[in-house]
């Protein structure tokens, strides 16, 4: 049985991991409630324009023959854009977006296709550096300074390897935020874009297509829309998956915070025990000896 | 009866404003547009420059660097790839960036000569509201 001071010592790490547990779990908490106010300040935007762009679609301009709609018959080279973030201590966060992207990237690599990995965030960056799989290219997460002008560069980069014919396709693995309690890890396509990822969503609107008068034609701002798009995309791929951080790190944290509670109060039960144990020992002693003396 | 225009005008990142107007002007992309009451459906592509929202006796500035306007049935939604009040601007720290553009010297027809130009024009625009 353990004596009571190992028992005492135990229980006093116990306590301090707790005490860094139940912090992480409040600043985590803070940073989820400010990546949720600034997910729902970009819903607006991201509603607008799939509506407008579902609107131009309805007028039947020949769009699909823009470059960025450009099917490749036999897609050969294609690239994966993992978010992950860059620390740990977030529970299966960052192995779920992972494991998402590499069994996506095995399926594809089996199917003899060329997949450059573009990795986000430091987590990512280690895993592939561990499991040897060649990055094409790797960028910490930018976290609280991603703003609409980094996901701008990072989506005008992206098309541009895309309408060089550098890639065939490019795909997002990100963590998608399904409610503000349940969020999955999910890859979507973002290039070439699908004529089906914006419409349809809501069939009751079809009706109700207004006839617009389109400045300077139908075509140019449906061109000019494009590239907005790919750009608020991204922006809200890189806050869905930072909300999703958070939150997974708060859970995690709660989770240990809990079981501290948890180990302490058992710990604590027995060192009482141990201390009753020794006081009844020394007392059984001292009536032994005064009985033997007697 | 009250004749006025819902407006708002999205980032990104946010909704940088919301509120009715009497008369708004725009930038288009190639000139000023103006709306107001009663404005046929319309959607139009926007440049870099400053927008104008009149509602009575104030007005109120902002500049936008590329968007989309959306006009149907007096509510009108302005899609902007970025966009500023005219409170969240500072006329030193964008006179001293246009100075260092200035100063900056380029190869003639590089893409970098192409940006800077893009990028004067935009803190040209900022000044102007700034300074309004």
């Amino acid at each position: 049985m353990a004596n009571q001071r190992d028992i005492k010592n135990r229980i006093s790490s116990i306590k301090n991991t707790r005490k860094i547990t139940s912090t992480m779990e409040m600043v985590s908490t803070a940073k989820m409630k400010k990546m949720q106010q600034r997910l729902e300040m970009s819903m607006p935007a991201n509603l607008k324009i799939n509506e407008i762009i579902s609107n131009l679609m309805g007028t039947g301009v020949a769009a699909l023959e823009h470059p960025l709609f450009r099917e490749v018959a036999d897609p050969s080279r294609i690239l994966i854009l993992t978010i992950t973030g860059n620390r740990g201590l977030c529970g299966s966060f960052n192995s779920n977006v992972i494991d998402n992207s590499v069994n996506f990237r095995d399926k594809l690599v089996d199917e003899g296709k060329d997949v450059l990995n573009y990795v986000i965030g430091k987590k990512g960056i280690n895993y592939f550096k561990f499991i040897n799989v060649p990055v094409y290219k790797s960028i910490p997460n930018p976290e609280d300074k991603m703003n609409s002008d980094s996901a701008a560069k990072l989506s005008d980069e992206l098309r541009e390897l895309f309408l060089t014919g550098e890639v065939h396709e490019v795909y997002i693995s990100y963590t998608k935020v399904v409610s503000s309690t349940s969020q999955q890890p999910e890859i979507i396509r973002l290039l070439p874009i699908s004529p089906d990822s914006y419409s349809g969503k809501d069939p009751v609107k079809e009706t109700e297509i207004t006839e617009y008068i389109y400045e300077p034609s139908v075509g140019r701002v449906f061109f000019y829309l494009l590239p907005l798009y790919l750009r608020i995309k991204i922006f809200s791929c890189f806050l869905e998956s930072a909300f999703s951080e958070q939150f997974a790190r708060r859970v995690a944290m709660k989770n240990a915070t809990d079981a501290s509670d948890d180990m302490i109060r058992g710990l604590t039960i027995s060192y009482n025990r141990a201390r009753q144990a020794k006081i009844t020992n020394e007392i059984a002693e001292i009536v032994g000896g005064a009985a033997a003396l007697g | 009866m009250i004749r006025k225009i819902d407006c708002s005008i999205l980032t990104p990142e946010k909704t940088l404003y919301e509120g009715s107007v009497g008369f708004a002007v725009v930038q288009a992309h190639n000139g000023e547009m103006g709306f107001l009451y009663n404005h046929a459906p319309l959607v139009s592509e926007l440049g870099i420059g400053e927008i104008r929202l009149r509602d009575e006796n104030k007005t109120d500035y902002l500049v936008i660097e590329g968007g989309i306007v959306e006009i149907r049935q007096n509510k009108m939604i302005i899609l902007a790839e970025n966009a500023y009040t005219k409170d969240e601007l500072n006329t030193a720290e964008i006179e001293k960036r246009l100075k260092e553009i200035d100063d900056m010297q380029f190869a003639p027809f590089s893409k970098e000569k192409y940006l800077v130009k893009i990028e004067e024009q935009k803190l040209k625009a900022r000044l102007k509201v700034a300074m309004r």
